[in-house]
């Protein structure tokens, strides 16, 4: 196994419930002493007793400026750190990064899940019913918040959830807005409901579930919102698999009868080399590419597709509750998804926040000017904003291509601009304006921000999935052309990357080619 | 044998017809014994207790709740009221098991959650066990529910304050079943319990529901809650009739956070949703 993210975690568990001996590697890099220990101290104690000196140091806004530009975990940028191994230039106008920390993206991801649909599956060689076990399998495996509601017409829950993770005030009232216009709104092409969310929300808080402190942003302290490290740290302690964190892996090759693995030591930079029966690669997005690509699997020049998020805020008209002047979580109150052909070929979907720290902050760096106009009143104002991220599909989004030069032993990232985007970005805000402003939601289309190509994490697609995978493909287990024992478990072998939430699908996926090639299954 | 004050009450009187459905030996703690079907006892809040009040019993839940009061009255005569009873129960090494309320909450505003809350620490402090419903509904059901059916089926067009609050529901018979479960098998739980349905309402939609099962569609117009909170008060020193307490809609449109419900304890069973058949019998 190669990566300990998301989809790492599900093909280990996959296989090691299947008997087979399980070797975890990945650069393993973690939160720094300092924090972990004032994580730990908060996770002892109950939010009213926390330090003031600990909130500060795992504040997401106590990182530094070169972190600021990414998601960061307790204040700390772990999740994007480099291991200073292998040389990477990014463009400025990318905002995909691999993930070199023990669980992958999932230490800064907004725990969405929700399964893709026959609709989405469009030019996979897997259907929907082909993934249902993987779905099961995973949803077993993760804490799982959510309801049994409107949206599991469309998007089936396959088990009961543990429960309902409440919403703010203002997210029951944005819910139930939307509920009360839910007839003209579905003719419109829009579904919507609760959030499902990889968060734990056992009782009594904190020890067995969400305490609605309100800091999901910086991280949760308990280890309430899921995290795959969690996972495979429960399989190496119960002796189910072994995870040897600190390498780095360079190339794969299949050799007589295994696959031979080729590393690099994180803590001093020397060569290892590894030799296995079968390799597993789910080291997130870019390095699988970077990987396959080293190994000659995959072109030098080789594109990822990317689900493009917009930030789109919405001003809330009438009353709105005490909005962020309450307890609560600050995930996602309220999943959204606009299915319109007239809109965009693909469905896109949105996830509501209510108001945390965060958007006043975010408020004051995008828009500085007319912040420093508004001053104090700019906290005010911002307690009357919705925040929707938006995911489109990567038909409808720009694309990022990874430029592998052997020469120098670089790996360049380039956007690759889709140029019918801004026109589906235009006819999405004029949607929304035409059908929300009149239940007082309102978009403010000036200020949406739009992230930069991989910016929201959503990426995958350079080895895709294909039934009769050629050159740059991958077969339906997730193996590259010509290859027996290298499966590709990642977003990298997804065939396009529907919006909405990737990570479930991503899991699914790894868990369904982990238990086939368990099960010796060729095809 | 089992105890229950306030049994001539809606809560209360759920509570032990249910024990007594299940073959459980008990005994209802009223103002007015005659007005009991049962074996009962007089028992009144703020009245020192009788000699034989508690003689055979080892178990006291306690339902009552003098909604009559207003103001400092309410703390006193409910809260300080019981504790001649909760003394009595603690001095006979009995267990006590307190009807408590969802509105009860350390920054409760309202008289009657803050006055809840109080108690709820004085039976804790007696070793006792604190159980919260939110909303109880049922057959024939009493309390702010039943007022909401007698209200919602009377017109078309109905005022509506403070609509869209979270509330959380508690079917009457489950909640007799949880007490029943707590009494008779001398639970060693001490954290209080949340016993409602875990997915929250709105009033809003509860009335909606309501209207829906009389077959009629109802047109609420959301009415300003400090408006109607003067307007209730000013009736209530007036002495006039009103229809809803001003205490309860402070609850209704304070409701307890978050960070409060998710630190109960949950049953051992799971309370339904609001659902017509469950009303309606």
């Amino acid at each position: 196994m190669v990566g300990s993210g998301p989809a790492g975690a599900a093909t280990a568990s996959a296989l090691a419930g299947a008997g087979r001996r399980v070797v975890v590697i990945d650069p393993g890099l973690t939160l720094e002493p300092a924090r972990e220990a004032a994580r730990q101290r908060m996770a002892s104690t109950s939010p009213p007793e926390w330090r003031p000196e600990d909130l500060a140091l795992t504040s997401f806004s106590a990182g530094d400026e070169r972190a600021s530009n990414y998601k960061q975990l307790f204040g700390s940028d772990v999740a994007f750190r480099d291991d200073g191994v292998l040389p990477l230039e990014l463009s400025e106008d990318v905002g995909a990064r691999p993930s070199y920390a023990s669980g992958g993206l999932s230490n800064v991801w907004g725990s969405g899940l929700l399964p893709y649909t026959e609709e989405d599956l469009l030019g996979w060689p897997l259907s929907a019913a082909d993934l249902a076990a993987g779905y099961r399998a995973v949803l077993e495996l993760l804490p799982f918040a959510g309801e049994d509601d409107e949206l599991a017409r469309r998007y089936p829950l396959f088990i009961p959830p543990d429960g309902p993770l409440l919403r703010t005030r203002a997210g029951e009232e944005l819910l139930g807005r939307l509920r009360r216009h839910a007839t003209v709104l579905g003719g419109s092409g829009y579904v919507f409901g609760a959030p499902r969310l990889a968060v734990r929300v056992g009782h009594p808080a904190p020890a067995n579930g969400c305490v609605y402190c309100g800091h999901c942003l910086d991280g949760c302290p308990y280890g309430h919102i899921y995290n795959a490290a969690q996972t495979v740290s429960e399989l190496n302690r119960g002796g189910a698999i072994e995870y040897r964190p600190g390498l780095h892996v360079d190339r794969l090759r299949e050799t007589d009868g295994g696959v031979s693995i080729e590393a690099t030591s994180v803590a001093d930079g020397t060569g290892v080399h590894l030799q296995a029966e079968r390799a597993f690669l789910a080291a997130g997005a870019i390095s699988s590419t970077i990987i396959l690509q080293r190994s000659g699997l995959l072109p030098q020049r080789c594109e990822i597709l990317d689900s493009q998020a917009l930030y789109l805020p919405f001003a809330w008209i009438g009353r709105v509750g005490q909005t962020g002047r309450e307890a609560g979580h600050t995930l996602a109150q309220v999943t959204m998804v606009l299915d319109d052909p007239g809109v965009a070929g693909n469905p896109v979907h949105l996830t509501f926040y209510t108001y945390s720290g965060g958007v006043a902050e975010r408020a004051r760096s995008a828009h500085p000017l007319i912040s420093r106009v508004l001053g104090p009143a700019l906290e005010g104002l911002t307690r009357r904003l919705l925040v929707a991220i938006c995911f489109f599909h990567s038909d409808d989004s720009d694309s990022v291509v990874s430029l592998w030069d052997a020469s120098s032993g670089s790996v360049r990232l380039d956007p690759v601009s889709n140029p019918g985007r801004a026109q589906v970005i235009r006819r999405f805000t004029r949607a929304l304006a035409r059908s929300l402003a009149p239940l007082g939601i309102v978009p403010l289309a000036p200020f949406a921000e739009q992230a930069p190509v991989g910016g929201g994490y959503h990426y995958g697609g350079s080895a895709p999935m294909h039934g009769h995978a050629g050159l740059g493909q991958t077969d339906t287990l997730g193996r590259p052309a010509g290859c027996g024992r290298i499966h590709v478990v990642d977003s990298s072998c997804f065939p396009s990357v529907p919006g909405g939430a990737i990570t479930l699908t991503a899991m699914a996926n790894a868990h369904r080619i982990a238990s086939a090639a368990a099960s010796g299954e060729q095809s | 044998m089992i105890a229950v004050t306030g049994a001539n009450g809606y809560v209360g009187g759920r509570i032990i017809a249910h024990l007594r459905a299940g073959g459980m030996e008990t005994v209802a703690l009223v103002r007015r014994p005659d007005e009991c079907s049962g074996p009962s006892r007089r028992f009144v809040l703020g009245e020192p207790l009788a000699a034989d009040t508690l003689e055979g019993v080892d178990t006291v839940i306690h339902a009552a709740w003098d909604a009559s009061v207003r103001g400092d009255e309410v703390a006193a005569v409910n809260t300080e009221g019981s504790l001649p009873l909760l003394d009595g129960v603690a001095d006979r090494g009995g267990r006590l098991l307190l009807v408590s309320t969802l509105s009860a909450f350390p920054a409760a505003r309202s008289r009657y959650g803050r006055a809840k809350y109080a108690l709820e620490q004085a039976v804790q402090r007696r070793g006792g066990l604190a159980v919260r419903p939110g909303l109880v509904f049922g057959a024939a059901a009493g309390g702010l529910f039943g007022s909401l059916v007698n209200t919602s089926s009377r017109g078309s067009v109905m005022p509506i304050v403070g609509g869209s609050e979270r509330l959380f529901v508690t079917h009457d018979e489950h909640l007799g079943k949880l007490f029943a479960e707590l009494a008779g098998a001398g639970s060693a739980r001490q954290r209080t319990i949340f016993a409602a349905h875990e997915r929250p309402t709105t009033l809003r939609s509860i009335v909606e529901l309501i209207a829906a099962a009389r077959g009629g569609r109802v047109r609420l117009v959301p009415i300003p809650p400090r408006a109607v909170l003067a307007a209730l008060r000013l009736a209530e020193t007036a002495g006039l009739p009103v229809p809803y307490r001003s205490d309860s809609l402070l609850s209704l449109i304070n409701p307890a956070p978050l960070d409060e419900l998710a630190a109960l304890d949950r049953p051992p069973l799971t309370f339904p949703p609001l659902s017509r058949d469950l009303w309606e019998r």
